[in-house]
């Protein structure tokens, strides 16, 4: 799964124009967080448009990279989450946030880890469901 | 007065003094410095031209890069074994300005700057706590002569290191401070904090090698309960006591049969008259290890020749009105943009697109350096970016000497005037 990470001023309107971009160009936010600091903040995005949205943000002078992050079903009830954690447990997970919408007591939750590789292996081997970025689309 | 008869010498004896001095210096620089001669036979002079002080319009100016091309050696005047001290401009890239000093010269310097001392009072009984760097900067080893040559005590504290300086302020009691002003103030403050202000015995400062205001002469004089000072100078043509306010505060009486000034007009090069505003310019009329024509200082001031109300009679100069390149002055380190610009650019992935922000935080200088992100430079993680900020600072502290807080930006906000960005915002008000 494939994310936008932008580079932000942290002051007023910086957000609204990344917004405003994508909105021009029909393309939908999935899901989004934001780490701020003082001064800049790292805006985190899943998009309908992975190729799209870097080109007209590239077009416009705006800093952004994709990251490779993984999207993994957990269940929507207590203790959902630390379930998945504990199978995470060894590894470290630079940030997380969940994705907007959800289906039938599932919740898909976005987690970057340093990683990546073996964070997919132990997801596999402990049978979850990792969503693919055409098939999460798709599915909502 | 430490000298009443150079310091109250009639304007036209001065003349007559300088002219002496000018016409000598000329003759033996044309005969014995290749570089000397060089220039002047590129103007179409010769010392036969130059016969009186009024004579010094037809010389050559010298830039900083002049002197600089001719590192380490090429201005030196006199046998090598006759150098007694060398110093060094602070600050630039590339080839430091070098300055040599004979013992006459050391003694002509330590003139200066023990009138200038003894014109606020400095005698043989007094204590100079001497917080200026002392190195190949002019500021400590410069006052410490001037002591000495009055007899004072001078105590080569050097700067930094302020617990040690506030114990020594208590413990030996100076009556004078000498150091850049942003110090001083730092000083001042840490001295309220630990409530030891009526424990000093300090009455005057003698602040100088940055510009400052009014205000903050005020600020410091209260705080410290002294008498504030400026002083003047510059390692291309001695070092501190080039100039110097007298108890009046009104304007500094510059050492003119040492040092001869003259305003010009940046652009032409002409001589202003008295009053006008320009570029300042310096000709050592005495110095023999490394004697220096005709300096353009880069500082924007203007000259009167006003008897004082001290009875001195020394041409004055207004205190520094600003400079006529981008040089800053930051806690009296001199930076160029240029320098902060050769430092990021070795960065992988930094973009020539910086702004320098400079402003005064309680009375301490501060630099805030912003710098475009890139794609190159972009990291999603934010420990990253923050980290790609402390190599920047550390990079600049290794070269400058100087802490700067490192903001990154987005690409396009550092506002771009004529496509070129506007490289330095000073919000102190000098």
């Amino acid at each position: 799964m494939r994310q936008i990470s932008v580079f932000l001023n942290n002051e007023k309107g910086r957000l609204e124009k990344i917004t405003g971009l994508l909105a021009e160009k029909q393309i939908d936010i999935k899901s989004l967080c934001i780490a701020e600091t003082e001064k800049f903040g790292i805006l985190r995005m899943i998009v309908n448009n992975v190729d799209e949205a870097v080109a007209v943000l590239h077009a416009n002078d705006v800093v952004c990279d994709i990251a490779n992050v993984l999207a993994v079903e957990v269940d929507d009830i207590p203790g959902g989450l630390n379930k998945v954690l504990t199978v995470f447990s060894g590894l470290n997970i630079e940030y997380m946030y969940d994705f907007l919408e959800r289906t039938d007591k599932r919740a898909v939750m976005i987690f970057k880890f340093s990683e990546l590789d073996k964070a997919e292996k132990i997801a596999e081997e402990n049978g979850m469901v990792l969503l693919s970025e055409e098939n999460l689309l798709n599915k909502v | 007065m430490w000298n009443e008869k150079i310091e109250t010498m009639s304007r036209e004896e001065k003349k007559k003094l300088q002219s002496e001095r000018l016409v000598a210096q000329v003759k033996k620089l044309y005969e014995t410095v290749p570089f000397y001669k060089k220039r002047m036979d590129e103007k179409g002079v010769t010392p036969a031209d130059i016969q009186s002080i009024e004579d010094i319009s037809k010389l050559p100016f010298m830039t900083k890069d002049d002197l600089r091309e001719v590192y380490p050696h090429g201005l030196l005047a006199v046998k090598q074994e006759d150098i007694v001290e060398v110093h060094m401009s602070s600050g630039t890239t590339g080839k430091p300005v070098v300055m040599e000093y004979t013992r006459k010269d050391i003694d002509d310097w330590a003139e200066a700057v023990a009138r200038a001392l003894a014109m606020n009072g400095v005698s043989s009984s007094s204590t100079i706590q001497v917080s200026y760097g002392y190195g190949l900067f002019t500021g400590g080893f410069g006052i410490h002569h001037g002591g000495q040559k009055i007899g004072a005590s001078v105590i080569p504290m050097s700067g930094g290191n302020t617990k040690k300086q506030l114990q020594v302020l208590q413990d030996f009691q100076p009556e004078y401070l000498a150091c850049t002003p942003s110090y001083a103030m730092y000083l001042a403050e840490a001295a309220i904090e630990e409530g030891i202000v009526d424990k000093l015995n300090l009455k005057y400062g003698i602040f100088g090698a940055e510009p400052w205001s009014e205000a903050m002469r005020k600020e410091i004089e209260s705080k410290l309960n002294i008498k504030a000072l400026d002083i003047y100078g510059l390692t291309e043509i001695s070092g501190p006591g080039v100039a110097m306010e007298c108890e009046y505060q009104d304007m500094l009486h510059v050492a003119d049969d040492l040092f001869y000034p003259e305003i010009i007009n940046p652009e032409t090069g002409e001589v202003l008259p008295f009053g006008e505003k320009g570029e300042l310019v310096f000709t050592t009329l005495t110095k023999e290890g490394t004697p220096v024509l005709r300096y353009r200082t880069k500082d924007i001031t203007f000259l009167s020749e006003e008897k004082c109300k001290c009875g001195r009679t020394t041409i004055r100069m207004h205190r520094l009105m600003g400079r006529t390149d981008d040089m800053l002055i930051i806690r009296g380190v001199n930076v160029f943009p240029s320098q902060i610009e050769e430092v990021l650019l070795k960065i992988e992935g930094v973009e020539p697109h910086y702004q320098l922000v400079v402003e005064r935080k309680g009375n301490l200088d501060t630099l805030e350096v912003q710098v475009e992100m890139s794609d190159k430079l972009f990291s999603d993680s934010v420990g990253k970016l923050e980290e790609v900020a402390k190599e920047i600072e550390r990079n600049l502290y290794a070269t400058l000497s100087i802490h700067a807080k490192i903001t990154l930006v987005e690409p396009k906000s550092i506002p771009r005037s004529e496509g070129k960005a506007k490289r330095v915002i000073d919000k102190r008000t000098i």
